[in-house]
């Protein structure tokens, strides 16, 4: 049996950097690579940003963020699941946990995001592994998925409404939106975004931005 | 699977050190100064594993134990029960905190856990678990939960709870009474005494405060969903215990 002598001490151990965590979960397809590179072009300009992405078999997100520049390729890692990718991000976190403490030792980041590979309602993060997390659903999978629940759309610190430029083309009503997740999730926020709109991103910057004074930066 | 991991945290001019051995299904993992996640590395626990954590809080040490996510209890092939022994020990001026996520006993699974503790009259133990029975539409299976600690050289508990969603008789009136979330908080030691004995309703959970014969109280709360019940068992952590 695989057996190890562990010792990490306040000065030397793993949780030593002042980084704010947060995880980017949800669905497959709506858009949480994009929300990554869209956070990562508004906020690396004044912030030290890291990123570890989680796919199945592939590199496939981390290759697209760094194909599309928007952080120096040693700021991104990738992990391969092998599996079901909640089991990294909730039950079995020590890949991402390694990534995430090594991108800390060298880069001492301000802000670390990790993204889920896509997976479905139930997916979300340990709060071992992040400090917050951000649930993204867009407006094409459905007006209907807010209401359909699960601790995504409950309980995840901002959930985001991908899209919303496609509303009238798939017929999804943003207000039934808007009032299930309200009625899904108290006090939590929501936004609706497009990503692809000029500033679109906007929103979450600010949401980001807020959660780095609260963490003390 | 047969496991025993162990962990010890103590202080010297440097700071607090965390110490961990880990045995795979039962993997550790500092996830911060003062904080130790448990990880699900192989799923589980299944009927037939024989798990095993002993961790000791040093003088003047903090300890938050937490777990990544629920821990799901499954029957194994041959009926055996699946077995959870934690061995605390908490010195002076020390303080843990034991919180793991919800544990969820399936059904026909048998889980039978043992938690048993010796904290110095002048450490601090607050244990806050949850058991849920079954899955979603499930009755859910059988646990045993021991609990037992010792403050200083004296007894504060000694507690065994048995339930079963699936025997009509240990989850009737009498029993759980149809609920199949049971949420625990024991607290021991330093400041640690109930000024009275309370007993409420807060929506569809029940809930009493326990004092004991010592320094230390036991909170029960039966409810039929886990985000209720802990909201009722963090309210009640804001409550003066002392």
């Amino acid at each position: 049996m695989h057996r190890e002598d562990n010792s990490v001490s306040l000065a030397g151990g793993h949780r030593t950097s002042r980084a704010l965590r947060i995880g980017i979960g949800g669905p497959v397809g709506g858009g949480k690579t994009a929300l990554v590179a869209a956070l990562c072009r508004a906020l690396a300009a004044e912030l030290s940003v890291v990123v570890v992405t989680n796919d199945i078999y592939t590199t496939e997100d981390a290759d697209f963020l760094r194909h599309n520049g928007v952080l120096a390729e040693d700021r991104i890692r990738a992990v391969r699941t092998g599996c079901c990718p909640h089991t990294a991000i909730r039950d079995d976190i020590t890949a991402n946990l390694d990534e995430v403490e090594d991108l800390e030792r060298q880069h001492d980041p301000d802000l670390v995001l990790v993204e889920s590979g896509g997976d479905n309602l139930t997916a979300t993060f340990s709060y071992g592994l992040i400090d917050r997390q951000i649930f993204v659903v867009d407006v094409a999978g459905g007006d209907k998925v807010p209401r359909k629940g699960g601790p995504g759309v409950t309980r995840s610190d901002l959930l985001v409404i991908n899209k919303i430029d496609l509303a009238d083309r798939v017929g999804a009503d943003l207000d039934v939106m808007r009032r299930d997740s309200a009625a899904q999730r108290g006090d939590l926020p929501t936004v609706l975004i497009s990503l692809r709109a000029p500033d679109g991103v906007r929103p979450v910057v600010d949401w980001v931005r807020a959660g780095l004074h609260a963490h003390g930066h | 699977m047969e496991a025993a991991a162990t962990f010890a945290v103590d202080r010297d001019a440097r700071g607090q050190r965390t110490h961990w051995h880990d045995a795979p299904p039962v993997v550790l993992r500092p996830t911060g100064a003062d904080r130790l996640h448990l990880l699900h590395a192989a799923g589980g626990p299944l009927g037939g594993d024989r798990l095993r954590l002993t961790g000791t809080v040093g003088t003047a040490c903090a300890l938050r134990v937490d777990s990544a996510g629920a821990t799901v209890v499954q029957p194994g092939l041959a009926g055996e029960p699946a077995d959870w022994t934690v061995r605390l020990d908490v010195a002076a001026g020390a303080c843990l905190r034991w919180a793991p996520q919800p544990t969820v006993v399936c059904g026909g699974a048998d889980f039978r856990t043992s938690l048993r503790a010796t904290v110095d009259p002048d450490g601090a133990l607050l244990v806050r678990e949850v058991l849920v029975l079954g899955r979603s539409g499930e009755t859910g299976g059988r646990c045993t939960g021991g609990l037992s600690v010792v403050v200083g050289d004296q007894p504060l508990i000694s507690h065994e709870n048995l339930v079963d969603g699936a025997d009509p008789e240990l989850s009737g009136p009498a029993g759980s009474g149809g609920h199949r979330v049971h949420g625990t908080i024991l607290a021991a030691g330093r400041a640690a005494r109930p000024t009275d004995e309370r007993a409420g309703r807060s929506g569809a959970v029940s809930w009493a405060v326990l004092p004991l014969d010592g320094p230390g109280c036991l909170v029960l709360a039966v409810g039929d969903r886990v985000t209720e019940v802990a909201a009722v068992l963090d309210d009640l952590l804001l409550f003066p215990l002392t």
